[in-house]
């Protein structure tokens, strides 16, 4: 069953110098128990994406000129505010990128997933829970010491009591999330989780989030710029360029045996431990107000035909479950 | 084997912290602790750690950024530790460095010919012709386009502000360039750009590198050898290909075992897995004994009680580590202890 599905989604931005066309007909699909990743460098559209789908892109500048966002059968552009808040709130959450600046400074670790589990899923405040007089804090600090315990972090009726400034960086990032799994999620996206963090630290977030998935067969969307960290947690990856899906495979698929230039660009630049040569892409990512015309990759392509500056390629599948936006082969391409 | 370029000595940094009425000194954070490393002429040698680790530290202390607090540093045979004015000044320009946030390390109020003109300007004291001529050049060294001459860092990309910090420091023709994460802020396709033009660079003006980094698969590929810090000590330092083949330190071991790879050949070259317990502790309490016993698995009653030393277990290969003395056959009194 298909979680999420986005359906030819564009995203403009209104600037002073003209209008920035970010995304550009992006087509992704999470299905159930399944965890995508979505890799690309940065400016690539990844973030604007998820938070296209969380609702918090602002709009203005930002506006959705065409496309869908299908989870499970509502289509969240389509909703109005108060029925997108409940559908979101029961089934959707986010680990945000950076782990030092999510939590707020001046309340408790056990007051700020405190609030989120009395809150949780509700829109309006009644007067008696206005005033404490139903669901005790007490109660909900109790949740949250078996939510951190959770995610092992060690002692945890000492890290209620703790201010964020107090943590470690993996410290942060495990609350964060605790408090991604609170209302139990059937889709979560997460921007970047280890981004801020140590190999080593990394490595254990990475491990809770893979444990955390089997346990309540989450959905993931899974952003990254790193296709290593990719590889050890996605089944399937979509790699993004210029606003746009270059190519989509089985992670291993994609990694062994990429078909799109950018791909393989991507992956020939990365240094690897075999001590292999390893070379960057020339050319730097597109102008959004000016995008290059048919395919946004042709300026920096080593492999130009004269169709490339003309027509934008469709995703098309070329193996089983692996789909490509490339002429080279789409028909009348040079394979 | 070419000679030492830079050499330290138990070199120490520690920083104060001043309390009481009366001001009193205490030392609250020892970043880097009795560290001996030598960087020879014409090699890269990598510092790598987790952050908190003190290689930045390191690197600023032995080109004299920071004051030493103990110990020696020996720059082609002459002791820098404790000069200054002129001295100092002269000794500048043989090291430069290169930061990690390439936004934060250029004045966003200058252009690119007043960043990169700025060392001529005042070891040199060039007329602005020379000075403009001069930067000519090193954009062309850095394959920057002439006309960003007069843009400002803010008109340029990750990748370019880097390379205008790197014209930077090769203005006064040193011999040796602390390079401190230099790509940690920029995309894999732009980082290898940058990591084959610091090589060109390398061999091109025969320079000295210490380049400090976390990322350990881009310390594979360019340097020649590396030296694993935790807690401001070297834990184990051997030449590059060595490290990888054959890691002898848990720490090293952990670390190797935890970067993120993406293809089964990489695989064969890790070791198995092994997750360290916790997190790296604050330098405000460094454990006694070896101050990797809090998250070590392999650690025994020795570990605690004794602090190990930096020993040479191979040829060129220095592990600071009970453990790995007891399976080799020479105990510690036996080998001869050397710096790195």
């Amino acid at each position: 069953m298909t979680v999420l599905s986005i359906a030819n989604l564009k995203i403009h931005f209104d600037t002073i110098d003209g209008t920035a066309k970010v995304l550009d007909d992006v087509c992704l699909s999470v299905n159930e128990a399944e965890v995508v990743g979505l890799v690309g460098e940065t400016g690539c559209g990844k973030s604007v994406t998820a938070k296209t789908i969380l609702g918090s892109l602002p709009m203005p500048p930002g506006k959705v000129p065409d496309g869908k966002i299908l989870f499970f059968c509502d289509d969240l552009l389509k909703l109005n505010k108060h029925d997108r808040h409940r559908v979101m709130s029961e089934k959707m959450s986010y680990i945000p990128q950076d782990p030092m600046t999510s939590l707020n400074p001046v309340f408790t670790v056990g007051e700020q997933m405190g609030d989120l589990i009395r809150w949780q899923g509700r829109r309006r405040v009644g007067p008696l829970e206005f005033l404490g007089l139903r669901r005790g804090r007490h109660n909900a600090v109790a949740k949250a010491v078996k939510l951190l315990d959770r995610v092992e972090i060690p002692a945890p009726k000492e890290i209620v009591r703790r201010y964020p400034i107090e943590l470690s960086g993996g410290m942060r990032q495990r609350v964060l999330i605790a408090m991604a799994l609170i209302g139990r999620p059937s889709l979560l996206i997460a921007d970047e989780p280890t981004t801020a963090l140590d190999v080593t630290i990394q490595k254990g977030v990475l491990t809770l989030i893979e444990e955390k998935v089997e346990e309540e067969e989450l959905s993931v969307l899974y952003i990254t710029h790193n296709l290593g960290v990719a590889r050890r947690l996605c089944n399937r990856v979509y790699v993004m360029y210029g606003g746009a899906i270059a190519e989509t495979a089985k992670t291993k698929d994609l990694l062994r045996d990429p078909i799109h230039p950018y791909t393989c660009g991507l992956i020939s630049s990365i240094p690897k431990l075999t001590g292999d040569e390893f070379k960057g892409i020339d050319g730097r990512i597109p102008d959004y107000i000016d995008p290059p015309t048919g395919c946004r990759f042709h300026p920096r392509c080593p492999q130009l035909m004269p169709i490339c500056g003309q027509e934008k390629p469709e995703l098309i599948e070329v193996k089983d479950d692996h789909l490509v936006a490339c002429h080279l082969f789409s028909r009348g391409g040079g394979r | 084997m070419n000679r030492a370029l830079i050499r330290t000595e138990g070199l120490c940094k520690y920083f104060f912290r001043s309390s009481g009425l009366l001001q009193r000194r205490e030392i609250v954070i020892k970043a880097a602790d009795a560290v001996d490393v030598t960087a020879r002429t014409g090699e890269t040698l990598a510092l790598v750690g987790e952050s908190g680790s003190g290689k930045t530290t390191l690197g600023k202390t032995m080109i004299r950024i920071y004051k030493p607090t103990k110990g020696k540093i020996w720059f082609n045979e002459e002791d820098i530790s404790s000069i200054g004015g002129a001295r100092l000044k002269k000794h500048r320009q043989y090291m430069q460095m290169v930061f990690q946030d390439p936004t934060s390390a250029l004045n966003p109020r200058k252009t690119v010919v007043d960043i990169v003109g700025l060392p001529l300007k005042i070891h040199q004291s060039s007329s602005r012709a020379a000075c403009r001529a001069r930067v000519r050049e090193l954009l062309e060294m850095v394959e920057l386009p002439a006309d960003f001459l007069y843009r400002y860092p803010h008109a340029l990309s990750g990748g370019q502000k880097q390379r205008v910090g790197v014209a930077r420091a090769l203005a006064l023709n040193p011999l040796l360039i602390v390079l401190d994460e230099p790509t940690s802020a920029l995309d894999v396709s732009v980082q290898a750009k940058l990591l084959a033009l610091l090589e060109q660079l390398r061999g091109q003006f025969k320079l000295t590198y210490i380049y400090i980094s976390h990322d350990l698969g881009v310390v594979r590929n360019i340097s020649d050898r590396t030296v694993v810090m935790y807690l401001g000590q070297i834990m184990e330092a051997a030449p590059t290909a060595e490290l990888f083949k054959q890691p002898l330190h848990p720490y090293t071991k952990a670390l190797l075992s935890a970067i993120p790879i993406i293809s089964d050949e990489e695989q064969d070259i890790i070791p198995e897995e092994i997750t360290l317990n916790g997190e790296i502790p604050s330098p405000l309490d460094v454990p006694p004994g070896c101050r990797f016993i809090s998250r070590c698995q392999e650690k025994t009653s020795i570990c605690k009680s004794k602090e190990p030393r930096l020993i040479e277990i191979d040829n060129d290969h220095y592990v600071k580590c009970h453990q790995c003395f007891s399976s080799s056959q020479q105990t510690p009194e036996e080998v001869a202890t050397q710096c790195p």
